[in-house]
């Protein structure tokens, strides 16, 4: 069995099963924290879908983007649970997670995910030869220009993620001159499953594709923004050096 | 049967996991810091902060547990931080711990930072029983609290503006010193003369066992300002000294007026401040011609680290203060309710 885990999102969403078989899914949105019902909802599902902790054989996570803390919150739970049970992490990039809802559609899919202060990372999907795939890589995006740009090419898009079904997102499209055919995604379509995390995992896990507890990281795509503006400041320091973390052993110490 | 405890702490710029032997006997203490990627800031940016916990949470308590010779299935319960400090930064210890708890079936314990800094006492010392008066002094934090028992924490007062820490941290970035500033302050202070530059001391009247430094820090802006204008240059050393001087009598004088009103005849201290050296031999000198006892502070009480945190965990597993999976971070946290 493996567990899917998705909390890149105001959405927390968790799923259990296997190549064969959903056993279980969890999704809630009642804004409560990541932090404070993760765990105790990985418990009640495992114990509703009569799923043992030692029959886990993996951990599906979604690495971002998203929130950072929310990434942070869901990484480190599932780092620990798969350190502690010895088994594969495989980090599944958020976007792909929030397309797979439209995996039969054959327009094109826009997934916008909030990147803060107006802006998006936009990535695109379609089916290509009966296969749903990522044609376009994350980019950061005024939230404007990419929906602009998106009501120009006069074809259906599906629009979803957490940038573009917010209010703000919602009006943005609203806002727009007639014509387009840009098409919201609704209430059943517009969320990050767990199940479509699985979907996307299961076949990493079963080739081997599978990364480790002790380095798998997040995809922030954007860095902390203090780092951006030391850089303005510091335009001389571009190559220097950055510090890592020291590391001691500080028992006898006291 | 020995008791084993592992312990989380990610408050700050520290990510760290310690083995805890019986509460006391520390076996293994790994200290992840960032202190030199923040340096360049001027200060801890969370953001940075939370990355480099996501990155090095598991490996310190990898080695942790490799460095003790133990594994996961010899460790009786866990032990987090949960607050005061950063929130991001909290929550990547915070959700760690809980994962492990949950997978290994161990009983979770949340612990509070500057309870966790008062229990390294413990560690430093291993005769020291309760009850005892702690001058907690750090970047975040100026307190006197007794410890009655393992589990009764009296505050008889705190600070109502900055804290020690953070006017050392301001008055050595505005002299040209790299973050964390104190070392810097408390190394020149030794060569300068404290009785060079009169600085207030705030609340100094008696029985009052509030602090406040936000006046100090603006006199010694003022002095190096005013210095300025008149194209004089700043006497660092005297400067320093004084600066300093005025921060340690108010520590010292409180203190003892502390444990006078208290009853108190035991005194620790705990928190980064309490590697200043100068502030370590006036509470000798003080506690020394008062009659009362000093425990002189080991390292591990200037830093932040796990194994205070697993000495902490320990006694409040033994009387039964363990939480559940819901545990979130609480980046404002009283003393005491743990």
């Amino acid at each position: 069995m493996y567990i899917g885990i998705e909390t890149s999102s105001a959405v927390s969403s968790l799923a259990v099963g296997n190549e064969d078989c959903l056993k279980g899914s969890l999704t809630v949105e009642a804004g409560l924290t990541h932090s404070e019902q993760l765990v105790p909802h990985i418990d009640q599902l495992l114990k509703m879908a009569k799923v043992a902790k030692n029959e886990v054989q993996g951990i599906a996570i979604s690495i971002g983007p998203g929130s950072f803390t929310g990434l942070r919150i869901g990484l480190a739970t599932a780092k620990a649970m798969a350190y502690v049970w010895k088994v594969p992490l495989v980090g599944i990039m958020s976007m792909d997670v929030w397309a797979q809802s439209f995996r039969t559609t054959s327009d094109l899919v826009s997934i916008m995910v909030d990147a803060q202060k107006k802006n998006v990372y936009e990535s695109r999907y379609k089916n290509v030869n009966g296969q749903f795939i990522r044609i376009q890589e994350p980019q950061v995006k005024a939230r404007v220009d990419a929906l602009e740009e998106l009501a120009a090419r006069k074809e259906i898009v599906y629009l979803s993620g957490d940038g573009i079904i917010s209010r703000a997102g919602k009006k943005a499209v609203a806002d727009l001159s007639e014509g387009h055919q840009l098409r919201l995604a609704d209430i059943g379509q517009g969320r990050p499953l767990a199940e479509n995390l699985l979907l996307l995992a299961i076949p990493k896990f079963m080739t081997g594709d599978t990364e480790d507890a002790m380095t798998l990281l997040p995809y922030y795509i954007r860095r902390a923004d203090a780092e951006d503006v030391w850089d303005q400041k510091h335009p001389e320091a571009q190559n220097t050096i950055t510090p890592q973390v020291t590391v001691t052993e500080a028992a006898g110490q006291e | 049967m020995s008791i084993y405890t592992l312990a989380i702490e990610s408050s700050c710029d520290e990510t760290s996991a310690a083995i805890l032997q019986d509460g006391r006997k520390v076996l293994a203490n790994v200290i992840s810091s960032q202190v030199p990627i923040h340096r360049k800031f001027g200060g801890v940016v969370p953001e940075i902060a939370s990355r480099h916990h996501i990155e090095q949470v598991i490996p310190v308590v990898d080695k942790a547990l490799t460095d003790a010779g133990l594994t996961l299935d010899e460790i009786d319960h866990i032990g987090v931080t949960y607050g005061p400090g950063l929130v991001g930064a909290l929550l990547v210890g915070v959700a760690a711990a809980k994962g492990l708890a949950f997978a290994a079936n161990k009983p979770l314990i949340g612990v509070h930072h500057m309870e966790g800094h008062i229990f390294a006492n413990f560690l430093s010392n291993p005769s020291l029983e309760p009850p005892f008066l702690s001058l907690v002094v750090s970047g975040g934090h100026t307190m006197l609290v007794v410890l009655k028992d393992y589990e009764t924490f009296e505050v008889l007062g705190q600070t109502r503006d900055d804290a020690a820490g953070e006017a050392f941290d301001k008055i050595a970035r505005v002299m040209g010193y790299s973050y964390p500033g104190g070392p810097a302050i408390d190394a020149l202070a030794a060569k300068g003369n404290p009785q060079a530059i009169a600085f207030p001391r705030a609340l100094a009247e008696k029985g009052n066992l509030e602090f406040s430094f936000s006046g100090l820090k603006s006199a010694v802006l003022n002095y190096i300002n005013s210095t300025k204008m008149k194209g004089e240059s700043i006497p660092e050393a005297d400067l320093a000294a004084s600066f300093q001087q005025a921060i340690i009598d108010v520590l010292v004088d409180k203190t003892m007026e502390a444990a006078y009103m208290s009853g108190q005849k035991v005194i620790t201290v705990a928190g980064g401040v309490s590697a200043n050296q100068g502030l370590q031999k006036a509470l000798e000198k003080r506690a020394h011609k008062e009659g009362l006892i000093f425990y002189k502070p080991g390292k591990i009480l200037s830093t932040d680290n796990a194994a205070m945190i697993g000495c902490r965990a320990y006694y409040m597993a033994q009387a039964g203060k363990f939480s559940d999976l819901s545990l979130n971070a609480k980046p404002a946290l009283a003393l005491g309710l743990g």
